[in-house]
């Protein structure tokens, strides 16, 4: 092997993970080569004084913001059941529209994917040509009748099915009023705060709707939940949304305002310019 | 003891409370791993809760493939890419010693040795991914083989890249010896 070749291998070699083998060319090559055995002694000798930079230790900060994480997911989880009337109520009614096993729901899909094909033929004109206007058109009646599918499957039992039916949205440019709406009242009742969380994502993507952003900011006001409302808080300073400056005072004013969330909201009045 | 694995899975199916047997055995190296390339504890530790919640809202996932860790740090890899792209939309590596934020930790200079002292510095300088290559590879201790598939590169490249990071930081330390010298 070229001296180039050894020298890339030396940090194998000062961590002791080469294989005997290699470990022995390298050792003959080092005896043999005074310019690598130099290079791999300088080398050596930093990698070494590495291991002396020392350790950092996290405030007890980081552990009291992990404790109220997990305050949070667990009170998400234990009120969940009495905060989500408004979202079973849609998932019931969803339910009783759906059929109840996935092969017959791909089949709903089917059948809702070929209507929109059949009534796009019946949309084309005589000389068999779409015109720009139409399709346009129609790609958006997709995009509604994509979104209405997906927010059909949104009464999926468990937490990572939510989640992930809640990502499909990240795709789209734009949302319908109804897909805002069924997200908001997600954001607002769903009983997992990870579920939660990633709405808050989805509908930051879209925070340029005014309606989005409006609902927004009314939802803000009636969070309970600190992780949550921590979430919310960032999202509008990162905005710089000036009539959250406002909320932010007025929520100053609640009891029981977690300390956390209390210095994230005065935080926020400060950057909010 | 139960393996990283055996609790994650258990995390994956809804026992959340497992979350904390990981962060007490991770939190420091996390930490330590965000703070070696940002020298800010304020913004490590919000990195590192980011990460946990992040871990809840991936859990599922998570199939039990692998090294833990390595699944772990491709998320606080990302997490930090994410970061950057969103505080420092036009990042040039070469920059990036005159944008690193002012450390924090006035203590530790005081009572650790000048060399040290030093290579603290020499260590702040280097590019970027020169940091983050050798704080998976000294402090992590990781293999070439992770590092490569948190990075999403050739085990060869993160071979390479080591090496030069090792290279630049000796360049850097000898350049700052020599002003202390002087």
């Amino acid at each position: 092997m070229k001296c180039e070749d050894m020298e890339k291998l030396f940090p194998d070699f000062f961590k002791g993970d080469l294989e005997p083998e290699i470990k022995e060319k390298m050792k003959k090559h080092l005896n043999e080569c005074s310019e690598c055995r130099l290079e791999a002694k300088s080398l050596n000798l930093l990698w070494e004084k590495l291991e002396e930079m020392p350790e950092e230790m996290p405030g007890v900060r980081m552990d009291e913001r992990f404790d109220m994480m997990m305050e949070a997911y667990a009170s998400g989880v234990k009120t969940g059941r009495s905060q989500v009337s408004l979202y079973h109520k849609f998932n019931e009614i969803i339910s009783n529209i759906l059929p109840k096993t996935p092969a017959l729901q791909f089949a709903l899909i089917a059948v809702i994917f070929f209507s929109g094909i059949f009534i796009g033929d019946r949309g084309m004109d005589d000389g068999n040509t779409i015109r720009s206007d139409e399709l346009a058109r129609m790609r958006a009646d997709i995009q509604n009748t994509n979104q209405l599918v997906m927010l059909s499957l949104m009464n999926q039992a468990t937490t990572s099915e939510r989640i992930k039916n809640i990502m499909k949205f990240e795709s789209y440019e734009k949302l319908n009023e109804e897909a805002i709406n069924t997200l908001i009242t997600v954001l607002n009742n769903d009983p997992d705060t990870s579920v939660r969380l990633e709405t808050i994502e989805i509908l930051n993507k879209f925070i340029d709707n005014q309606y989005v952003k409006d609902n927004l900011l009314i939802a803000l006001q009636s969070q309970e939940n600190p992780y949550v409302q921590i979430a919310l808080i960032d999202m509008f300073v990162m905005e710089n949304e000036k009539k959250a400056a406002d909320i932010f005072k007025a929520m100053l004013f609640k009891n029981n305002l977690n300390v956390q969330v209390k210095q994230k909201l005065e935080e926020g009045i400060a950057n909010i310019s | 003891m139960k393996s990283d694995k055996e609790i994650m899975l258990k995390i994956k199916n809804g026992d959340l409370e497992k979350l904390r047997i990981i962060y007490d055995r991770y939190k420091v190296k996390l930490y330590n791993y965000y703070y070696r390339m940002t020298f800010n504890a304020q913004l490590s530790e919000d990195l590192v809760q980011d990460l946990f919640v992040k871990l809840i809202k991936y859990s599922h996932t998570y199939r039990g493939e692998g090294i833990f860790t390595t699944w772990m740090f491709q998320i606080a890899h990302n997490i930090y890419r994410d970061h950057i792209r969103k505080s420092k939309p036009v990042q040039d590596v070469d920059d990036m010693k005159d944008r690193l934020p002012v450390d924090d930790n006035v203590e530790e200079n005081l009572e650790t040795g000048e060399d040290i002292r030093i290579l603290r510095e020499a260590f702040k300088r280097l590019p970027e991914k020169d940091r983050e290559i050798l704080t998976m590879s000294r402090y992590q201790n990781m293999k070439y083989e992770e590092i490569a598939d948190v990075m999403e590169c050739a085990v060869g490249t993160i071979k390479s890249r080591v090496h030069y990071a090792l290279k630049n930081l000796r360049t850097e330390y000898f350049q700052l010896t020599n002003e202390a010298l002087l």
